[in-house]
């Protein structure tokens, strides 16, 4: 049940048809979980068979063909309904409620937050000297603001991994745009903490 | 279109009703195609429900409880060198459905020439 699998011979251009078929569900079912995606081929594979087993005995390989073209194009509208249902249900388990981030996640998520929190306590407490022109220009406004930004998506990581993942490296970006010096320090963790949850989302939309 | 949950739409009824007659026959469960085959010498057609059609329509029903399905075992497949087939049966709840459908629609009204359109 895992990929199309060649069919039993029925002739040649119920053959095509048969791979025009096969084609168009390789293709709607495309990003979709393996199972989802297995399970749709497997159904639609079995179909042919037994089609092509009936045809056998009252038609020739051209009446296949044709059955089989017209079935594929009268489906279409359905096949690409159940492909947008699928793909908002896939969508609903992997960024919704259903989402959640592991231990060790949530452990690196809290040390970023800690270490943007100090970073930003230290700009804010930049901001308010009377001589910020040691290190002038848009950057002790632009580090705050983006640590702040950056400490939000953090605290939003923790209900809405993607989004909270998006601001906090966006923010992360900005500050060390600000702060060139600490790039080093503000921008590994972030890209980190992304790249673990890239490959745990992966997982689950696979084993989803 | 949203409608409401319970109901049925011709497709879905023609189903039932294909399952129904089936298991009076002595097939207790049928494969998706049987399905479709039997869907078209009920509604008296000359084409085969499509597949995107004939295979959302059983998984809604699937998922609405009136059916329920399993897949072959693979030694089976395996035995007879073709694909796995899935197989669908009709429930209770199925039963329930198609009974209350067969209540609330007019009489003389065909179920079956609805659904073959599709």
């Amino acid at each position: 049940m895992t990929t199309s699998r060649p069919l039993a011979p029925a002739g040649r251009p119920a053959d095509l048809a048969a791979a025009a078929v096969q084609a168009w569900v390789g293709l709607y079912t495309r990003r979709l979980p393996r199972a989802v995606a297995a399970e749709r081929r497997a159904l639609i594979d079995s179909d042919l068979w037994d089609e092509a087993q009936v045809a056998g005995l009252i038609g020739g390989s051209g009446t296949l063909a044709r059955q089989r073209v017209s079935r594929l194009v009268r489906g279409l509208p359905d096949d690409l309904t159940w492909r947008l249902d699928q793909g908002r249900a896939t969508r609903r388990a992997t960024q919704g409620g259903t989402m959640r981030i592991s231990r060790v996640e949530a452990v690196l998520l809290a040390s970023i937050g800690v270490i943007y929190g100090a970073f930003l306590i230290v700009s804010l407490f930049w901001l308010t000297q009377p001589d910020p022109d040691r290190w002038g220009g848009w950057g002790p406004f632009g580090l705050s603001t983006s640590l702040a930004v950056g400490v939000a998506g953090l605290v939003l990581a923790f209900r809405w991994p993607i989004i909270g993942f998006t601001l906090a490296v966006a923010g992360t970006l900005v500050a060390a745009a600000a702060m060139p010096w600490a790039w080093f320090i503000l921008l590994p963790l972030p890209l980190a903490a992304l790249y673990r949850l890239g490959r745990s989302r992966s997982r689950q939309a696979v084993a989803a | 279109m949203r409608r409401k949950p319970g109901t049925l739409v011709p497709l879905e009824t023609a189903i039932l009703d294909a399952l129904v007659e089936l298991r009076r026959h002595g097939v207790p469960e049928a494969h998706g195609f049987l399905i479709a085959s039997e869907l078209r010498e009920l509604g008296d057609e000359r084409r085969l429900t499509a597949y995107g059609t004939l295979y959302k329509a059983l998984e809604r029903l699937d998922d609405s409880g009136a059916l329920m399905s399993r897949w072959e075992e693979p030694d089976i497949a395996a035995l007879e060198r073709r694909p796995r087939r899935r197989y669908y049966r009709i429930t209770l709840v199925g039963e329930a459905s198609l009974t209350a459908d067969r209540e609330s629609r007019p009489l003389g009204v065909p179920v079956r020439r609805e659904a073959a359109a599709t």
